[in-house]
């Protein structure tokens, strides 16, 4: 039981510490509400309504863009963990990683030219 | 784990391709678009160039990257033959959508890309790179069929393509899971060191792989693809799509099969022969009734797997003949499907009415055809026959008579269809009159015509040259030596 | 509690289970996304595999093969939604039951 008091007192912390700052910010603020500022998300998602709503296709397109550069960074990291045993045989990993980066660049660079970063 | 220069240098063809198609990216950026074609073409020349055996010594499998791809000897010749069918394709493609009225500036550097992961897909001895050459092929292949993206057609094609296809490949994966999960590499040539065949896994794993592939060659019980595939896929790439990435399955399956195991189990043999058989019958039969010249050439396609296939099954006489078979097959399937482009503007112009009289109206138009689909007859003294007389030949050789002889009698069958087409070329007269602006005469596609008859003309009466190099190609090949043949 | 200890014949069974069902998911279900869907859920299932075996065999070529085998299915995501997309435009439906423009 005893290995667990660190872990009370952190949840004790933390409960502590997100009741001051919800409530500090009521508390020290201005307080001029309207109806947006109540919404659940303040960003213009309205909450209640369909949900099958049909969104902009744009958002597919900066979701694909998202997915394929976020997605060839996984070879990143099985290069980050083995870069100190590569340093030893020379620049060869760090010039094999710049070659990948530049030819994800060269996507990029095509990606910025054919205006598929536009939104309108 | 260490860094070879020399593997770089002797990758280098594949690296060019690379920087071809990377260039021809950015240059799609920046729309140097009437610069496009050219460097396609420049690319591929050069890497073809750069991967010619041209040293005695260069007649070996040289093995680079820790062993997980193959260049020089054999693999130099695949890596021609791949990028041949690409640059015989670039002939018809540019005048094809200039016709279409589209602008698809993105197919070069496609194009390119695809032939990169054929490469590497033919040329694998590792599961982890047959993979990725495969889905870079695949991928490539998915977005030429659904290229004319205004047209439902080629959206539909585009889609039963993507869809079935990346389901053949989830099982093709699982298949090389599961024979990791036996061998513990996936190193084809260190499997070959370990008894698989006690393991209860492993006709499981092999008959998932060859699930995977048999799809991508459209052989027998995975076929119902092609037909609907071909159809919608803009023409030109149609034909790309039937033959070299057809290549690229047929040498990574040989490869495959022969190096990791050094006896063809029992069981999987004759399910290639089984496979091989069926294609041949079912592709000509259904072939002869169909109307539209693609769908035609589809099940032709499905019957000419079936020709292959047998090659396969009948060991390294029958290797060889693949290869060559391939080889042939790309020249005068391309040829045919870039005819068919230049003669047709609209979606639903591959009718075979639409060839109707052609021969006298455009006498060089109709011999060309006439050569081409007589080559795929099979009838000399072209070369789809000495190609089929290969393969038939390795079959009997191994002793499979029955599926030779079945074999003969399909392709018989077969001659029915190409040459109804050719009656129909030279005896009916053509109803509409609409037709006789067409075919396209522009200058590419008609010098890429007279390129490719030349060449069925020029490989069926002297065979030799490219088939004895295949052969000793095969002989200077240490790594096939070494896995049982 | 010598029954909740898992051994790597647990994660193939479930990987084969997966497998299972997503090759099942993509024979019944008929709309295009979903297919795809299912044909990612494939691809996972033959993650956890390999994962498993390379763990087994105490080697990293399994583990590598799985970053592969990711970012292989992100592209093919990316095309695969492209072409849906398309398809979309043109007859706002993604029903694979009415894909039959190609008759023989």
């Amino acid at each position: 039981m005893v290995e667990y008091i660190p872990l009370i007192i952190l949840i004790g912390l933390a409960l502590f510490l997100g009741l001051l700052l919800t409530n500090l910010s009521a508390l020290a603020g201005p307080l001029r509400p309207n109806r947006i500022k109540y919404s659940p998300y303040e960003s213009g998602m309205d909450p209640v309504g369909t949900a099958r709503d049909r969104f902009s296709v744009k958002f597919y397109l900066v979701a694909m863009f998202f997915i394929l550069f976020d997605i060839e960074l996984v070879f990143m990291y099985p290069w980050a963990t083995q870069y100190k045993q590569l340093n030893e045989m020379g620049p060869f990993g760090f010039i094999e990683m710049l070659v990948f980066v530049v030819i994800l660049f060269v996507g990029f660079i095509y990606l910025l030219k054919k205006g598929g970063l536009k939104w309108d | 784990m260490q860094f070879n220069i020399q593997d770089l240098i002797q990758t280098m063809p594949l690296v060019m391709l690379l920087v071809t198609g990377l260039l021809l990216m950015l240059s799609d950026a920046f729309n140097l678009r009437s610069l496009l074609p050219w460097l396609a073409g420049l690319g591929l020349t050069a890497s073809l160039v750069l991967a010619l055996p041209l040293q005695p010594g260069d007649q070996a499998i040289v093995p680079v990257y820790n062993n997980m791809f193959l260049t020089g000897g054999l693999a130099s010749f695949v890596h021609i033959a791949l990028c041949l069918g690409a640059l015989f394709s670039l002939f018809f493609i540019q005048d094809f959508f200039q016709r279409a009225g589209k602008v698809v500036d993105e197919i070069y550097a496609i194009l390119v890309f695809s032939v990169i992961g054929m490469i590497m897909l033919a040329n694998s001895n590792d599961l982890a790179v047959t993979f990725i050459g495969l889905e870079t092929m695949s991928i490539c292949l998915y977005v030429m069929a659904a290229l004319l993206k205004t047209r439902q057609s080629s959206n539909e094609a585009g889609l039963k393509y993507f869809l079935l296809g990346s389901f053949a490949t989830g099982f093709l994966l699982f298949g090389m899971s599961m024979l990791y999960g036996i061998t513990g590499t996936t190193q084809f040539t260190l499997m070959s060191q370990t008894d698989m065949s006690g393991n209860i896994l492993f006709l499981p794993a092999v008959l998932f792989i060859l699930i995977g592939f048999l799809f991508k060659v459209s052989a027998f019980p995975f076929h119902n693809w092609t037909p609907d595939v071909y159809q919608g896929t803009p023409t030109p790439l149609a034909g790309f799509m039937a033959t070299a990435s057809k290549t690229a399955s047929f040498i990574a399956l040989g490869m495959f099969l022969h190096q990791t195991m050094p006896v063809l189990d029992e069981k999987i043999f004759w399910i290639l022969v089984g496979s091989a058989v069926i294609s041949m019958v079912y592709g000509n039969i259904v072939a002869a009734r169909q109307t539209n010249l693609k769908r035609l050439l589809a099940y032709s396609s499905i019957a000419h797997t079936g020709y292959v296939l047998l090659g396969l099954a009948s060991g390294k006489e029958g290797f060889i003949a693949v290869i060559f078979y391939a080889f042939i097959y790309t020249i005068m399937n391309v040829g045919a499907f870039g005819l068919i482009g230049m003669n047709e503007i609209e979606e639903e112009d591959a009718e075979v009415s639409r060839w109707n009289g052609i021969g006298l109206r455009k006498p060089w138009f109709g011999v060309a055809m006439s050569v081409f689909l007589f080559s795929l007859a099979g009838i000399p003294p072209l070369a789809g026959f000495m190609s089929k007389y290969q393969v038939f030949f390795a079959a009997v050789r191994s002793e499979l008579y029955v599926a030779a002889i079945i074999g003969v009698l399909a392709s018989v069958v077969g001659a029915y269809y190409y040459i109804r087409v050719i009656v129909n070329m030279y005896f009916t007269k053509s109803e509409t009159e609409t037709s006789h602006a067409l075919p396209s005469c522009a200058m590419s596609p008609t010098i890429g015509v007279f390129v490719l008859a030349a060449l069925t003309l020029a490989l069926g009466i002297f065979p030799s040259p490219v088939y004895t190099w295949i052969e000793s190609l095969f002989q200077g090949s240490g790594m096939l030596a070494m896995a049982g043949f | 509690m010598e029954f909740l200890q898992v051994n790597p014949f647990h994660y193939l069974t479930v990987a084969a289970a997966m497998f299972t069902i997503g090759a099942l998911g993509v024979l019944t279900r008929r709309n295009a996304i979903v297919v795809f869907m299912c044909i990612e859920l494939m691809l996972n299932a033959v993650n956890l595999s390999l994962v498993t075996f390379s763990n087994m065999h105490n080697n990293a070529a399994g583990s590598m093969f799985v970053f592969f085998v990711m970012v292989i299915a992100a592209a093919e995501a990316v095309v695969g939604l492209a072409i849906i997309i398309a398809l979309f435009r043109n007859r706002q439906d993604v029903d694979i039951n009415n894909m039959n423009i190609f008759k023989w």
